[in-house]
Formats: structure tokens, sequence, C-alpha cells
């Protein structure tokens, strides 16, 4: 049992055609007329078609092309196929490999980091919250948000219905803003603060604007959830993994969590504020019904201005028509 | 132990060898000819990719099976893959390195910063926290020679080593040097702004100084470190080049950005026409905002591949063509604009098969690369283990924790 082989001897860069002779005690070089037994021989594993090396107690090196003839040989002095080689080789083993990563992927994306983000946005230190709530609403201030243009009295009037769902918790902060270019809309940031904007308000008919209070109340839900924290939590995670995956192309990960961050709330979040907000209102005695009033007047406002529709997608809050039942006690917030 | 002999070491000089790269195409089949001086050989790469598919996937997988902990064993795999296939004069590179090491080098960096996360986030001892970040900024010089020396230790060619020769010390030397000078002219600015704020202007020429003296300046003295203390078997690397050369990338590189910065912009209006065609033939939410992500991600490749491309070849053309190993230049022609264009269609295509075409796009790169990489042919045949140690001794710890490429 013989093959040919390429000799280093790793004391001078000279390569030496050679024939090795194979046997259940060892390898011989012919030419060298020198002798292994196998206990003082390392064969790496074959890993494609590259030449394998075989390597010598004394740090000689022989290489052999030919993989096959060499597996076949070693087959028959009792050494077993590398299981990874076999693994490698196999486009089945691929396929399976790749469906295996495809659920994976998924499933980390999915629950994983749900799961993770939620475990991370508990524990996160009010001062990192802090940090990124002021500097999101510095960033829109600069970039999307105007001053309000409403009157004084409205302001106190919606001041003092901050104050009643808030019972004067110090941790939340109401701003107002107005904004053509994002419609009518609010939003809570992770540290509490809650924006509102002018043109919501002008929406809302009802002489007490319950259905502004309705609206704080579902964003003190989205704060109280950490729905905003466990958004941008989840997107580093999508990042990170990404990225791991990519490999030396990691830059590739950076677009999915720009366009996460500008991205909706998944329904999920907006129905567990929907019924943070309805148990709230419940619990002041107030009826939802101006909020679902509020919701169709929103609805109906975007109907109109059907040729608008860039900005019918800027709008962040899906308005189902489930929605508007639920706050009109028609439907159970279960389905 | 013999030394090097090159034959007729006066045609080796470098005037003679640019004329004749300049005039002569270089054939990679000339291998078995007699040893002619004067000529160059590339690299070749013999990689494959449905070969290399299989092995990258499965070690994919195998990887997060194990929850992280294969992924040494991956990456020796890949790079033993990509190494083999790496062709000089008919032998092929060797590289050895133990995957228990680098499992080891893992396992201490997500100590180092599990600790400090530990210490700063959920114990609340900001000072442990930054006390850990201190010492690890002071390990850091030492870290960068480690990793330096693992990767050159790891190869071989025809079963000989490569070393690094540099001490520790060498790395503090040139970090500390050039924090310093950055610490001379920043502090005294900061304060004299502070005392006579029309002198802000003065803001404007330190920024001039940094960006085309200090960082050209930084960045030959880092190259000079690692080549220049590479050595292959009982042959040294040297190197040797003009800090205006590395502005001259610099100012090519600036150029260069603001010639893509203005295609962003075009791409843009174009961007806002396509919104304006879509929005008119669909109402869909999910259509549109496809539309937009798909846009934006495909000029993000583009620009950001683009220019990784454009400035490995610069740099990688620079390393190469002032460098020699011993007698025997090096040369690198890769043209940079095909290599911008190389990386943006991979991460193009990379993005857009969800990494599918990974291993298509690392090969082509690579293939690219290496055989536009070139040195003056010789008798192969004649370097020894000169500077070599005892093979595989344990006695220096080496830890594998950044990719540091080294241009080489």
């Amino acid at each position: 049992m013989e093959v040919k082989a390429i000799y280093f001897d790793g004391k001078s860069s000279k390569a030496h055609e050679v024939t090795l002779l194979f046997s259940k005690e060892g390898i011989t070089i012919k030419e060298l007329e020198k002798f292994f037994p196998l206990s003082k021989v390392k064969i790496k594993s074959r890993l494609g078609n590259t030449p394998r090396e075989i390597i010598f107690s004394d740090y000689s090196r022989c290489k052999v092309e030919n993989n096959d003839a060499l597996d076949e040989i070693l087959q028959k002095i009792g050494y077993k196929t590398s299981f990874i080689h076999i693994l490698e080789k196999s486009w089945k083993v691929a396929l399976f490999s790749l469906i295996f990563i495809a659920l994976f992927t998924l499933f980390s994306l999915t629950f994983g980091a749900d799961f993770l983000a939620k475990k991370i946005a508990n524990h996160m230190p009010s001062s990192i919250t802090q940090k990124i709530s002021k500097e999101t609403l510095s960033f829109l201030d600069k970039k999307l948000l105007h001053k309000s243009n409403l009157t004084p009295l409205k302001k106190q009037q919606i001041e003092k219905l901050f104050q009643k769902l808030t019972q004067n918790n110090p941790k939340y902060h109401l701003y107002f803003r107005s904004s053509p270019e994002i419609g009518a809309n609010a939003f809570a940031l992770p540290n509490g603060d809650i924006v509102l904007l002018d043109e919501l308000v002008f929406l809302d008919k009802d002489k007490k604007l319950r259905g502004i209070e309705g609206v704080l109340a579902h964003e003190m839900g989205h704060v109280v959830y950490k729905h905003g924290l466990r958004n941008i939590i989840k997107g580093t995670i999508v990042t990170a993994l990404i990225g791991y995956l990519s490999g030396d192309f990691s830059f590739v990960a950076s677009i999915p969590p720009t366009l996460l961050i500008t991205n909706s709330y998944s329904r999920e979040f907006e129905k567990e504020a929907d019924y943070f907000a309805k148990a709230k209102m419940n619990a002041l005695h107030e009826s939802t019904i101006p909020l679902a009033n509020l919701f169709e007047n929103l609805q109906k406002f975007y109907h109109e201005k059907e040729n608008d529709k860039l900005k019918a997608f800027l709008s962040t809050h899906p308005l189902t028509k489930k929605r508007i039942l639920y706050f009109q006690n028609k439907v159970p917030n279960e389905d | 132990m013999r030394g090097i002999d090159f034959t007729n070491p006066e045609l080796f000089q470098e005037e003679i060898a640019q004329d004749i790269i300049k005039n002569e195409p270089v054939s990679s089949n000339n291998t078995n000819n007699e040893n002619k001086p004067n000529k160059f050989i590339p690299l070749e790469f013999r990689g494959n990719v449905k070969e290399f598919f299989k092995i990258w996937i499965v070690n994919i997988a195998l990887t997060l099976l194990t929850l992280g902990i294969y992924s040494a064993w991956a990456k020796v795999r890949n790079n033993r893959y990509i190494y083999a296939n790496t062709y000089l004069k008919g032998s092929n590179f060797e590289y050895n390195a133990d995957p228990k090491r680098i499992l080891l080098g893992r396992a201490i960096v997500v100590l180092f910063y599990g600790l400090f996360y530990l210490a700063g986030h959920v114990l609340g001892m900001q000072e442990l926290a930054l006390a850990i970040g201190a010492l690890f900024l002071l390990l850091l010089p030492w870290l960068m020679r480690q990793a330096v020396a693992f990767k050159l230790k790891v190869t071989t060619y025809r079963n000989l080593q490569f070393h690094y020769l540099a001490q520790a010390r060498a790395f503090y030397f040139l970090f500390i040097k050039y924090i310093a000078i950055v610490a001379l002219t920043l502090i005294p600015t900061i304060f004299l702004v502070k005392h006579y704020p029309q002198y802000i202007f003065v803001f404007f020429f330190l920024y001039l100084f940094y960006m085309f003296v200090l960082a050209p300046a930084a960045y030959k003295d880092y190259l000079s470190l690692i080549i220049n203390n590479s050595a292959y078997a009982n042959a040294k690397f040297y190197f040797e080049a003009q800090k205006r050369k590395v502005l001259q990338i610099f100012l090519k590189l600036i150029l260069w950005s603001i010639v893509l910065g203005f295609l962003i912009f075009m791409a843009k209006f174009f961007v806002m026409l396509l919104l304006h065609f879509v929005s008119s033939i669909t109402t869909n939410k999910y259509v549109m905002m496809g539309t937009i992500y798909v846009i934006v991600a495909f000029v993000y490749l583009i620009q950001i591949g683009f220019f990784k491309g454009l400035s490995d070849a610069y740099f990688s053309n620079f390393a190469r063509n002032h460098t020699k190993l011993e007698n025997l230049q090096l040369k690198g022609k890769m043209e940079p604009f095909k290599l911008g264009f190389i990386s943006a269609t991979n991460a193009v295509a990379i993005f857009f098969s969800l990494g599918l075409l990974y291993p298509w796009a690392k090969m082509r790169y690579l293939n690219y690369k290496l055989s536009h990489t070139f040195i003056e042919d010789s008798d192969f045949d004649e370097f020894s283990s000169h500077y070599q140690e005892v093979p595989n001794t344990l006695g220096e710890e080496t830890l594998d924790f950044f990719d540091i490429d080294i241009g080489l």
C-alpha cells in the first residue's frame, strides 16, 4: 500500500517527492528509508480536497494530493474517516445545516430576542434609559418636531388630565409639539417622556378631551411595559446575531437596526398598551368611548386624504376596526 | 543550516524590477521554468466555491448547535481551507492553529467583558468597572502584539514557520508616542480657546495636522512595526516607505468619498421618484415599506462595499510594493476600482441572498487579491529554519484576540 507525497523536512524549504509505504505498524518514507510507527504520526483530518498533511514526530511533514487513495489505505490499516469530513462533504448534511440555521435564526430573532430584550430591559439602569431618551428627543426636535400651537388654556387642560393619570409620578413628563411631517400622533420614550402632537389634539372632538386622555394612558402603557426599550434592545441583538453570521461582511448587519428602530411597535405591544389604557380609564371611572371616537376621526381624516398615502404609511399606529370596537367595549381583548 | 544564496543579487535592483513589471505581463504557468531573475510570480488561489460552501455551512450549524463553543474549530477549518488553497510556486501554505488556544482566548475576552458588565451595570460599582476598563486599555498594546505574533506563528509554508520578532514594548512605545503628540497639541489648544475664543480657528489647523500629517505617519509607523519584525524561516521582511505615499492614498480616498457622496445624493432623488411611482400604483403598506428597505439597503451596501474594496486595494498595494523578503521584492497590482466593484457586488449579493452567497463572495474576493499579489521569483528551495525555535514550544502564551490584517 503506497502513495505519492511531497516531503518537507522542516529544516529547509526544499520539496522532496517521496513514496509513502503504509502498514499496520507504521509509515515508511521509501526514498529516505525512514520509518515512523503510527503512534508517532499525526494525520490531519481531511478538508475538502486540499492536500492532506501528515506530520511526523520529528516535525517533518508530508502532503498527499490523492486524498481518495490515502483514505482507502488508511481505512485498511484501521483509521476511521474523520467525522467532521463526513459531514462537510455531504450535500444532504449541508441542506440540513441550512434548514437548521434558518430555523435557529428565525427562532432567535423572534422569541429569543423578545425574551432576552424583556430580561435586559428590566435590568437596564435608569441612567442609560435617561440618556437614550434625551438623545432621541433632541434628535427628533431637530429633525421632525416643531413648537406646539395649542392655546395655554388647552395645554393646561391636558396637563391636568395627565397629572390625574400619572398621579403626579415625577417619572412622567408631557411635551407638546407639532409635526405636519408625522401627522396626528403621540409617542412615548423609555424614560417616561411622552410627546403629544397638536395634529392629534385637533382631532379630539370631546369637550373634556377624554380621547386625548385615553391616548396618554395608552402611551403610559408603552412606558410601563418598556416597549420602546425592548424594541431598541431587540434591534441590537438582531444586529449582533446577523453580524456574527455574516462574518467578514459584518457591516451588512448595520442595516436592519436603523430600519427597525424607525419602525413601529409590533401589534402585540399595541394591544398591551391598549389593555393598559382601558384598565387605567376604567379605574378612573372614565369612558373609553371618546378614545374610540378619536380613532374613528383619525381613520376618517386619513381616509379623506386618500391621495396622501405616504403620510398614512408613516403613521405608526395601525388603526384597525378591532381597536375601535375594543374601546367601544364591544369586543374583549383576547384574540 | 544553509543561509540564503540568491543568484545575481545585483540584478534585483528595484528600478530594473519595476521596468520589467511594467513591460512584461506575468504568467502564472511558468513556475517550472528555469530560474530567471526579475520575473515576478503571483500567488494562486485554488479555492472551490461548492466545496467551501459545504464546509462553511456545516461549521456554522455546529457552532450554533454548541452555543458558540465550536466557533474556534470552525475558524480553524475555514482558515485551513483558505491557506491550503493558496499556492506560491507550486506549494501551498499551512495553517496550524490549535482551536483550544483560540477558545481560551475567546473565553478570556468574554470573561473580561462579563466582569466589566457585572461590575458596572449590575452591581453598580462604577469604580471597579472603570478599573477593569483601564486595565484592558493598559494591556491593549500587548494584546495586539500577541495577536500579530499568533497569526504569523501558526502559518507555515513548505513546513517552515513565519515569526514575529518584536517585543510588546515596541507596541507600547508606538502607542505612547502618538497619544503624547495628541495630548501635547490638543490640551494647550483647548486651554487657549477657552480663554481666547477668537483663536477657535486653531482647531481647524489642528484637524488638518492630525488628518494629513499625524495619521499617515502613524499608519506608516504601524506597518513598519509589523512588517519589519516579521520573518519567514531565516528570511526577514523589510518595509520602507515615505509618509508622502500614505498621504497620497488618504487624499485619493477623500476624493473618492466625495464622488461617492455625490452619487448617493443622486440616488436620493431617484428614491423619491420611485416612491411617488410606487405610491401611485399601490396603497399596500408592506409593498411600500419593502421598496424603501430594498433601495436603502442597496445604496448603502454599494457605497460602503465599494469604499472598503477601494481602500483595501490601495493599502494592500502600498504594503506589498514597499516590502521585501530579504532581496525579493513583493508587488501588489490590484486595481482599486476593480476590487471596489467586487466588494460592492459581494455586499449586495450577500445581503439579498441572506448570507448564502458568502462563500462565493469570499472565494471571489480572495482570488482577486491573491492573484494580484506578486513576489520576485527565486529559488524558493533555499530557505532554512534558522530563526526558528524548537517547533511547537508551549513557552509563549499566544492568544487569538483580534483579527488584525497586517497587509501581507
